[in-house]
Parts: C-alpha cells; structure tokens; sequence
C-alpha cells in the first residue's frame, strides 16, 4: 500500500503461482493493471488465462505471489462490491428467470444497480421473466452479463464473454461493453476471437503455458513479431526445405499453399522464386494480431521473444 | 439471504415434481398405511393418529433432505461459485438452505396432519395441533443439514439420489414405517439413535404428556451440531475446489 503504483493500480498480480498437482497453470505472473484500462488476456486453451482470473478474483488461492485489487485483497475488493465478473464456471440455475438471477445477485450489495436497469444495460429485458434453462447460449451470455454488472463496479472481469454468440449479438455486447467502460471503469476480458481484442482492447497480454509472453498495444504486439507472411502456393515444396529458407522463423502447408512467417522477408522471398520459380498466387502481408499470436504462442516459439 | 431464501421458495413452487414427491407424497403415503395396519392398536393409540404422526415425521424429513442436497444441483451449475463472488458470507448462503427447509416442512406436515382430520378422523384440540406442528417442524432440523453435508459431500449430479437413499432406510430404521414397537430389540436400539426415530416420538410424547421430554431434543441437537460441524467443513472443501 506505500508503493503509490501499487496502491493506485486497479489490478496488481506479482509473482503469481499456481499448480493443480503436476500441472503448473500459472508459472509466474507480473501484471498492473491502472484503473480505466481494457485489457485483453489472450492465449491458446490451458495458457493460464483462466486460473490467472478465478486468483484475481480470489476463487483460487495462489500457491505463490500476491494479487491486489484497488489495493485490497481479492476477495474484501469483491465483498465491496468493486468487481463483477462473468465466468466460464459461475453460471445459474436453469427454473430461475434472468429477473430472479439478477435480483438475488443486486440483493447481496448495498450500492447496486437496479434490477431494470441492469437488465436493460445488458439487452435482456425481453427475456427476462423466460427460464434461464430454457435461453440460448447468447441470451444466456448476456444474463450472466447482467449480473456482473449489477453490482455497479468498477473493474469487470469477463471470462470469454462472447462465446456462443452469433456475430449480430458480439456486436451489440460490446456497444453495451463500450458504453460502459466510456465512464473510466476496468475491464480484463479473455478472448479466443482476436478481432475483439484488436477492436476493443487499449492493452494486450499474451500468455503461454501459464507466462506472460507479450504485453503491450496491439500494435506493439505486432511489432514484436519482427517481419512478414509470405503467402503462396509453391507446386512441389516440402515443408522443412520451406523453413530452411533464408529469413523464415516458422512456415505451415496445407496442400499446396505455404505460409511462411518470415524475420526477412525479401531475402525469403528471393530465395523461394529461385528454387521454386513456379510458384504464384504469392502475396506478403504484415503482421496481424493473429499472425504475431500464432507466432508467439507457438510451441516451438521457445525463447523467440 | 432474504432475497435468496424468497427466490428459492418461489422457484420451488413452480417446480410441480419437487412439490408432488416432497410435499403430497406423505399425504398418499398416510392414508395408504392407515388403512392398512387400521385394525391394529399401538401403545393405547389409534393406528389413524399414530400413522398420522409417523406420515408428517416422514414428510418433515424428506423435504428437509431433498431441500438440502439441492446444493448439489447449483454446485453443478456454478450458482454456489457465482454466488461467492458477492458479499454473501458462506455461512449466510448454507443457512438459507435451512430455512428454506424449514419453510417447506411446515405446508408439508400441515397438509398430513389436515388429511388426519378431514379424512382418516384424528381428533385433538387446536392447542395439540400447534404442540405436534411445532413439534414436527422443529425436529426436522436435522435433516435439513443432513440434506446439505450430503449435496456438498456426493458427486454434485448423484446428489439427490443419495439423499432418497439415505432418507428411506433413516425412515424404515426409524420406526417410521413399521412401528418400532414392532421391530426386532436390536433394531429398535439403533432407532433411538437415529433422529428420525425421534422426530415422531417426540410428538408423540408430546401429545400424551404435553412435552417431548429430554432425550429426544438431545437426539436431534447432537444430530444437528455433529452434522452441522461436517456441513461447515465441506462448504469450505468445496470452496476451496477449482
């Protein structure tokens, strides 16, 4: 609490820990995270991303390492009523109504929202007296959506909040998302859809087999995947001649088709008409958000960043 | 918890299964085994009065149990998990499921005993009436946190199948189906130490001599502390799952 960071920061997790016997979910994990942020925590299935959450809300107790939260513990930040979360494993029952749900769920805090309004922040006033049962993925999302904000926090934690929605809802989610987070609040959101984190997030954090790997703006991300794609399709290359190539990190085929991920890609790519000059269909693109994903997230990606 | 207490009771109202074999399954129970042992005379009782009593120990406990190993349903879905992420202490969330019971014992003795009257002809003063009600209900305490340690101990999806499991032979032992009087001498020694024995006899006693006497109540409140000191243990094992 004298660290005036720490004390000001909404979120700070420093040598984060967790094993689930011989797993280690969680090896290691330094982050703050300042108050207003949109924070992206992006990494392929068993990064971390989730064990990392449930600690930050104090569902999990770390094996190591400290977590704050608006410089109290996880869980008073939580009694307080400062965090509201949607998780992959919190979820409702199916006889009661999204009304009921999030009724109870107001009920437990003294400074909530009301229940209308939450419901209508949300988009769920339509179904709100159906059965939580008998929803859709996406309407359901968005109940659980309704009862995270309720409690009108000030940090949101969104464990893949836009999963089972269709494209339409995603867009409407994160308009309600936006409006919300207009008046300066904290959001972490996990995500598999990288657009999302790409449109939405001021800041992302890449983890692999429970480390933080990458951290900064989408574009510093990028960044940190030095070089291009080149795509073509090059009738008669094998795969390890393709990654022998001057300037290529990593290379994929499907069929005929290559993509090389590439240091240097001018070289890489004078080398591969000279040996394949039959090659066509060739294109070279930066870095996406997806690319540098693929890239860093890879399994041989090895101590490349 | 008054919300959550007020929002169960409601789903549970609309829930017609839960009520038939909670609630209006004793009531078919009652009049079935009055007619069938009506000829017989336990202990200066009548058979109608005597079954009528069992038949509402059997309902206060069956409800209580099958309220209780509910947890094992919302463990299921995350409820409980959403749950901890609000100000809601755990020992708030485990005492609204008692309550809940309690809630649900009272419609279901009330309907045995209102079938006792207005069918199989017990007659007692309306002072008796509330002594057995009061009786009843408050001996059903236990069960309600026999019902929660076994939702928080089983499988979450096994959950209220061990508590039918558990409540029919707690019923058999207990002299509830077949009188103890009846049963064999060893039998009717683990009966006394079972809370379901008690829940009737202490209404019975209640009934002759206008108190349950001592040892009764001391069944059912060891029951209650021994099972509620696991409940608080379980709670927490299970908190402290991923």
């Amino acid at each position: 609490m004298d660290d005036p960071v720490a004390a000001g920061a909404a979120v700070r997790l420093s040598g984060l820990r967790k094993s689930f016997g011989e797993v280690r979910a969680v090896r290691g994990v330094e982050l703050t995270v300042a108050p207003g942020e949109v924070l992206a925590l992006l990494g392929p299935n068993a990064a971390g991303k989730t064990t990392t959450m449930e600690m930050l809300l104090g569902l999990t107790t770390p094996d190591a390492g400290e977590v704050t939260v608006f410089g109290r513990t996880p869980r008073r930040a939580t009694a307080e009523g400062l965090v509201g979360a949607m998780l992959q494993s919190g979820g409702f029952l199916g006889e009661m109504t999204a009304r009921e749900i999030v009724g109870v769920m107001a009920a437990q805090y003294p400074g909530s929202l009301r229940v209308a309004d939450a419901l209508a922040r949300a988009g769920v006033e339509k179904y709100a007296k159906a059965r939580y049962g008998g929803l859709s993925g996406g309407q359901k999302q968005r109940v659980r959506f309704a009862a995270a904000l309720v409690c009108d926090p000030d940090l949101l934690v969104l464990d893949e909040p836009t999963v089972a929605m269709d494209v339409a809802a995603r867009a409407d989610f994160w308009a309600a998302m936006r409006e919300y987070t207009t008046g300066g609040r904290t959001v972490i959101f996990a995500t598999h859809y990288l657009a999302e984190a790409q449109e939405f997030a001021d800041r992302v954090v890449l983890m692999r087999h429970g480390e933080v790997i990458a951290d900064g703006s989408v574009a510093a991300i990028c960044a940190k995947v030095d070089g291009r794609t080149i795509r073509a399709n090059v009738p008669g290359a094998a795969l390890a001649e393709l990654r022998r190539l001057p300037g290529v990190g990593s290379a994929e085929t499907r069929g005929e088709r290559a993509e090389l991920h590439c240091a240097d890609s001018d070289a890489a790519l004078r080398a591969l008409l000279a040996a394949w000059p039959a090659a066509y269909d060739v294109s070279v693109t930066a870095m996406s958000l997806e690319d540098a994903f693929v890239v860093l997230t890879a399994d041989d990606a090895g101590e490349r960043v | 918890m008054g919300t959550l207490v007020w929002t169960e009771l409601r789903t549970l109202s609309r829930n017609t299964t839960f009520l038939l074999i909670t609630i209006a399954l004793p009531v078919v129970f009652f009049l079935v085994m009055s007619e069938v042992f009506g000829g017989q005379d336990a202990g200066g009782f009548d058979m109608a009065r005597y079954m009528m009593i069992s038949m509402a120990a059997f309902a206060a406990m069956s409800v209580s149990i099958a309220v209780g190993t509910r947890v094992g349903q919302e463990r299921l879905a995350g409820w409980n998990r959403q749950l901890r992420l609000t100000p809601l202490p755990g020992w708030a969330y485990v005492a609204s499921k008692v309550v809940v019971a309690l809630a649900l014992v009272l419609p279901a003795v009330a309907l045995v005993f209102l079938a006792g009257l207005a069918i199989k002809g017990v007659s007692l003063s309306g002072g008796q009436w509330l002594g057995l009600l009061v009786t009843v209900w408050l001996g059903s305490l236990p069960f309600g946190v026999i019902g929660l340690a076994l939702g928080l101990a089983v499988k979450p999806d096994a959950a209220e199948g061990v508590g039918v499991a558990v409540y029919l032979p707690m019923a058999m032992l207990g002299g509830l189906w077949v009188p103890v009087e009846v049963l064999p001498p060893f039998m009717a020694a683990v009966a006394k130490a079972l809370p379901s024995y008690w829940v009737a006899e202490n209404a019975r006693r209640q009934l002759a001599d206008g108190l349950p006497g001592l040892a009764g109540p001391a069944v059912a409140l060891g029951w209650f502390a021994v099972v509620g000191i696991a409940v608080a243990a379980l709670y927490r094992r299970d908190a402290a799952r991923i």
